[in-house]
């Protein structure tokens, strides 16, 4: 491993080690998200999976109306589902309609907040809204949970490049999002690369 | 004769043991022979013959009666004629006494029905004498010798021969002297020697019938006879003592001496008489007085006196008459008689027409029986009662005599001596006569009196006496208003007029008359029982108008409420007396605390008011004002502001020129404005300032009034308010406040020029504190740059530079914002100038141009950014970042000079992009410097900008998107 990333890997479980040391809750519901983050998993009848399924298909094919209407009988049906929140939330996105997309990510985390999806899109939204510690504790929740999700890990690099100019994490993040593709990615390797020689 | 009627009165007939038979048989023959006449008769007597008599005279005596059994029906006519015959017919003297006897007990019995004239009964009894005499001289006469002297008295008494007959009698009580007609014959005796004028000896023998004791029928008589004997024997002392003997006799049988038997009442008189007579023969009245004291022991002295006093009087001798009673009543002052008397003197002086002596004695009268020393107290009620006529009488008479005499009295001294004289005999009569129907009046004239001889204290309960004690009278009122007036003049009435006089002047103790002065209580007593018994009397009004008066100055205020009531409800009651009774209502409503009923009253007050009373105007509409205040005041105590505001607005309206109105207008403001009624507090608060531009809470009204525009939305009133304020007060914190505010909300409301005009102002006036000034310079640079103005906006600009500039202290965040704003500005502009300058041939001179101008440009912007402040900075940087940029495209866009071929061309090409390249890494380098600023927070639009920019610049480096997650797989 170059002499890079293994500085990069020492900081990383550096970060690990920091974030699990931390446990005075910060404001915002972050780290009420994260004390919930190990609650157990919960279980479809066939029913309520054959109408998520049907749901997340419609979402799938771009139909986001139909998804949104399916997946709010959902929200009734199982209003504990953070996943269906999530669903909702990206529909939300998707129709530019940030304030109901944030307010679905927040209802998903409050009912899972290990839930990567509302985790990752909400980051990203803070990210654009230039909230750049919001966005950052985000991603480092989702990563502690889903540490092989390549979104959360590209943002991370992104948001350590770009915004919180933390060059070295930049690397990092980037290596580890290059180690999940199938096959490396020649502009991540670029990114790496340019990043290491400022970063020095 | 003597005898005659003595006989007939003598119904006790004793029949003699051996005339009985004769007797009987004679009678039983008349009976026998009336039995003939008519049917047989009751057997008349009573017969016991037992059959063992052998002589006559052995036949018991039968004896006739007389009783109840009726009168034989044989004429009695018959029966006289019958022993009238018998008498004639006999020599025996037995039996002819006999039957005198019988015709005696006849004539007694039926003494109307006499059948013998005088002369034949004369003749009778000469023949009856011969027969008396025959028996007397018989050596045992068959009847008692002393009842044979006896009756042989009689019938010489009968047949005239009186010294035969008081021979008679002289034997019979010299034989038997204790016989039972001793004391009968003593007194015939004595009567014959009374007629003979031999008084010694008629008394000697009146004085032996009395020896025989009161139980002889003669007894009082020979008393008396030997009162005469002895008064004409001249031994006027023992006459005295036989008279007073027969008093004493009378005396027993009826104390009173008056309701005695004809018979004895002429005793009695007479014997009195004979006693005043023999008074009446004294050398003086010492003499008499000292005869009469010998019997002042006896029961019945008061009829001697009176007697003799009355005995002068026939004899119109008044003083002794009178002199008589006096003594009686100096003996006796404590004898229910002695008023008697001292009436009868009285009644003598009036007869002898001696009126200043008969006006003593009704004096003396009055004094003795009526006065505080009266002797009276141990009368009895009935002679208590006798002399209330005499009292009523000589009361009346003396109370009218001082009275009169009185009032045409010229001596003071004197008058007033009348004056107390009449009210006491005038009070002595009501009070001795409380019944009497007069006795009203009396008290009354008793008050006048009295009030006339300035005895006010005594008038006044006898004024009260005579008005509310009695029953109604005409005087009653007059009585009742006379004690009030008497009062007034007491030394408390004086008094309390003083005090009231002082406490309504502020004198030296000017206080409130106490509740418990006596003199006012006793005043309100008065005055107010007036009012209440006589209420429709004109003076009615007037008193109670002084009682309510009284009254309030006391503190009693119901009770002067109540009485001044009572003025108003009267019809009689002039205007004057109503507002006087509306003043006291409404003052003592007042101060009860009755503020509702107070100010009803003060208005009914107000019409009566007249020209005159402008003082009294101005202090009713004061106390109005007043009353109508302490409503609103309780009102708002009591939680309803409403109704408080209401009444304090009221106020403002009925007394607009009430010192009140400003309390009112401030306080109606105030309640106002603590519950938001901003519209409706505003004009009150005009009105306040108008009015009271120089009050000292017209400041604090000035401030409640902006707070109320401004709540309410009207900024331009807020603002006009605050300039007012600012002017007035210009110089102070205050003003420059106000000055400053009224400038905001002038430009709040649209008044550009207006506010900009008010700032300008404040600059001028108020160059501190810094933190206004160059606020108020900040809103002239908008204003300006509005009104597109730019050299006045670059002034205020550069004014407000140089107000943060020289801030020291008191520079802050705002002024370095402001002042990086006002910087901002100016490298804005020069940055306009240098983007208008163009790159053109040649290229050294428009380049050197370019650069001056950029030179100029950066150091603007770098002024800015020196600031620190954030928002300024950035854009400052991107500024900096793009005129770089731009320079660099300007230059590699500028055109190349004409003239030169290709490889020239070429070269100056690659000359100019070695001059632009330095522009652009400048550039690039000041935007990476901007997007830094993410570390410490800040992205804003400049910083975007320049990651947008770097984006397109260097989009290897910085073009970026972030990864959104397209669905979430799982529900949970």
């Amino acid at each position: 491993m170059p002499k890079m990333l293994t500085k990069y890997s020492a900081l990383l479980v550096i970060t690990l080690i920091a974030g699990c040391a931390t446990n005075k809750p910060d404001q915002g519901g972050v780290a009420e998200l994260v004390a919930k983050a190990h609650l157990p998993v919960k279980s479809l009848t066939a029913e309520q999976q054959a109408k998520y399924s049907a749901a997340l298909t419609l979402l799938k094919s771009g139909d986001l109306s139909g998804a949104e209407l399916s997946f709010k009988e959902l929200s009734l049906l199982l209003p504990d589902a953070s996943g269906v929140f999530a669903n909702l939330g990206v529909i939300a996105e998707a129709q530019n309609d940030e304030p109901s997309a944030i307010e679905y990510y927040n209802k998903s985390l409050s009912l899972n907040p290990s839930n990567v999806v509302a985790l990752n899109n909400l980051g990203a939204i803070h990210t654009r809204a230039g909230h750049f510690k919001e966005a950052s504790k985000l991603y480092l929740t989702a990563f502690k949970n889903k540490p092989d999700n390549t979104s959360v890990l590209l943002n991370l690099a992104v948001l350590n490049e770009l915004y919180l100019h933390d060059l070295n994490s930049a690397v990092k993040y980037y290596e580890l999002y290059q180690a999940r593709l199938a096959s490396p990615d020649e502009i991540i390797a670029a990114r790496i690369s340019d990043l290491g020689r400022r970063a020095d | 004769m003597l005898f005659a009627n003595k006989l007939i009165a003598s119904r006790k007939y004793k029949l003699l043991a051996p005339l009985r038979a004769v007797a009987c048989i004679c009678f039983a023959s008349a009976v026998a022979f009336s039995a003939t006449l008519e049917a047989a008769p009751k057997p008349k007597f009573l017969f016991d013959i037992s059959g063992n008599e052998s002589t006559i005279g052995d036949i018991k005596p039968a004896f006739i009666d007389f009783g109840s059994d009726p009168v034989p029906t044989i004429p009695i006519k018959e029966i006289i004629r019958r022993y009238k015959q018998l008498f004639d017919s006999t020599d025996d003297p037995v039996i002819r006494i006999d039957a005198l006897w019988r015709l005696n007990a006849l004539e007694q019995k039926f003494g109307s029905e006499k059948e013998i004239s005088a002369k034949d009964e004369q003749l009778l009894y000469k023949r009856a004498v011969e027969s008396y005499e025959a028996l007397i001289a018989m050596p045992s006469p068959p009847y008692p010798l002393e009842q044979l002297l006896y009756q042989a008295a009689k019938a010489y008494d009968l047949t005239g021969a009186q010294e035969k007959s008081i021979q008679s009698l002289e034997r019979l009580v010299k034989r038997f002297p204790k016989s039972d007609l001793a004391a009968e014959a003593w007194f015939r005796i004595g009567e014959f020697q009374f007629s003979n004028a031999q008084y010694a000896l008629a008394d000697q023998s009146y004085q032996q019938t009395a020896k025989r004791g009161s139980s002889t029928r003669f007894y009082d008589k020979a008393l008396f006879m030997s009162g005469w004997a002895r008064f004409k024997a001249d031994d006027k002392d023992q006459a005295l003592e036989s008279f007073s003997q027969v008093l004493d006799v009378a005396y027993e049988q009826d104390k009173s001496l008056e309701k005695l038997s004809r018979l004895e009442q002429e005793t009695v008189d007479d014997s009195m008489r004979a006693m005043s007579m023999i008074f009446s023969y004294a050398d003086d009245p010492l003499q008499t007085a000292r005869m009469l004291h010998r019997y002042e022991k006896k029961p019945y002295i008061h009829h001697l006196y009176g007697h003799l006093s009355g005995f002068y009087l026939e004899q119109e001798r008044y003083e002794d008459s009178a002199s008589v009673n006096r003594s009686f009543i100096d003996l006796f002052p404590n004898s229910e008689w002695a008023p008697v008397f001292a009436a009868r003197n009285i009644e003598t002086y009036k007869q002898a027409q001696f009126s200043s002596k008969l006006i003593a004695e009704k004096r003396a009268f009055v004094s003795r029986y009526a006065g505080k020393d009266s002797k009276v107290s141990g009368f009895s009620v009935e002679a208590k009662e006798k002399l209330i006529p005499y009292l009523r009488e000589y009361l009346d008479d003396l109370s009218h005599l001082d009275y009169l005499s009185a009032q045409s009295e010229k001596n003071r001294e004197k008058q007033i001596a009348l004056y107390q004289n009449a009210a006491e005999y005038y009070e002595t009569y009501a009070e001795l006569i409380p019944g009497d129907k007069e006795s009203g009046v009396k008290l009354f004239l008793a008050g006048e009196s009295y009030f006339n001889a300035n005895n006010y204290a005594a008038a006044v309960p006898v004024y009260l006496k005579s008005a509310y004690q009695h029953p109604a009278h005409k005087k009653s009122r007059d009585a009742a208003y006379g004690a009030i007036l008497s009062f007034r003049n007491t030394s408390e009435g004086l008094a309390l007029a003083q005090l009231l006089k002082e406490s309504t002047t502020g004198g030296s103790d000017s206080r409130r008359v106490e509740a418990t002065n006596r003199g006012l209580q006793q005043e309100l007593k008065l005055s107010l029982k007036f009012a209440e018994t006589f209420p429709e009397d004109s003076q009615t009004p007037a008193l109670l108008a002084n009682a309510a008066n009284l009254q309030y100055q006391s503190g009693a205020y119901l009770a002067a409420t109540e009485s001044a009531g009572r003025i108003v409800a009267n019809k009689r009651s002039q205007p004057s007396l109503k507002k006087t009774a509306y003043l006291l209502m409404a003052n003592a409503y007042y101060e009860q605390q009755k503020f509702v009923l107070a100010e009803e009253n003060f208005k009914l007050l107000m019409p009566l008011l007249v020209a005159n009373d402008a003082e009294l105007r101005g202090n009713v509409l004061a106390k109005l004002s007043a009353s109508i205040y302490k409503q609103a005041e309780a009102a708002a105590a009591a939680g309803n502001w409403e109704q408080a505001v209401d009444t304090y607005i009221r106020l403002t309206h009925e007394t607009p020129n009430s010192e009140y109105k400003v309390n009112a207008l401030y306080d109606a403001s105030a309640e106002l404005l603590k519950h938001q009624q901003w519209q409706r507090a505003i004009p009150l608060m005009v009105e306040f300032k108008q009015e009271f531009p120089n009050h000292r809470l017209t400041n604090e009204i000035s401030d409640k009034l902006v707070i109320a525009y401004l709540e309410s939305g009207n900024g331009l009133f807020a603002a006009d308010a605050l300039l007012t304020l600012a002017n007035e007060q210009q110089g102070t914190e205050k003003a420059r406040k106000a000055l400053y505010q009224s400038a905001e909300l002038f430009q709040e409301s649209g008044r550009q020029d207006q506010a900009a005009m008010l700032f300008k102002r404040y600059q001028n006036e108020y160059p501190k504190p810094v933190g206004y000034a160059i606020e108020a310079a900040k809103k002239l640079s908008d204003y300006y740059a509005q009104n597109a103005n730019v050299k006045a906006q670059q002034e205020w600009l550069q004014k407000i530079i140089e107000i943060d500039r020289s801030a020291k202290d008191e520079r802050s965040d705002r002024t370095l914002f402001l002042a990086a704003e006002a910087s901002l500005w100016f490298a804005e502009d020069d940055k306009q100038q240098f983007d208008r300058i163009k790159l053109t041939q040649p290229l050294k001179a428009s380049m050197a141009k370019k650069r001056q101008a950029l030179t100029t440009t950066v150091d603007a912007y770098q002024r800015t950014a020196a600031y620190g402040v954030a928002e300024f900075r950035t854009q400052a940087a991107y500024r900096l970042a793009e005129i770089y940029g731009q320079l660099s495209k300007d230059l590699l866009g500028s055109a190349v000079p004409a003239g030169l071929d290709e490889l020239q061309q070429e070269q100056y090409t690659i000359l100019l992009e070695e001059q632009a390249y330095p522009f652009e890494e400048k550039s690039i380098e000041l935007h990476e410097i901007n997007i830094k600023n993410t570390r410490d927070g800040i992205y804003d639009k400049w910083v975007q900008k320049s990651y947008a920019e770097l984006a397109r610049i260097f989009p290897a480096r910085y073009s970026r998107k972030v990864s959104v997650i397209d669905y979430a797989e799982n529900a949970y």
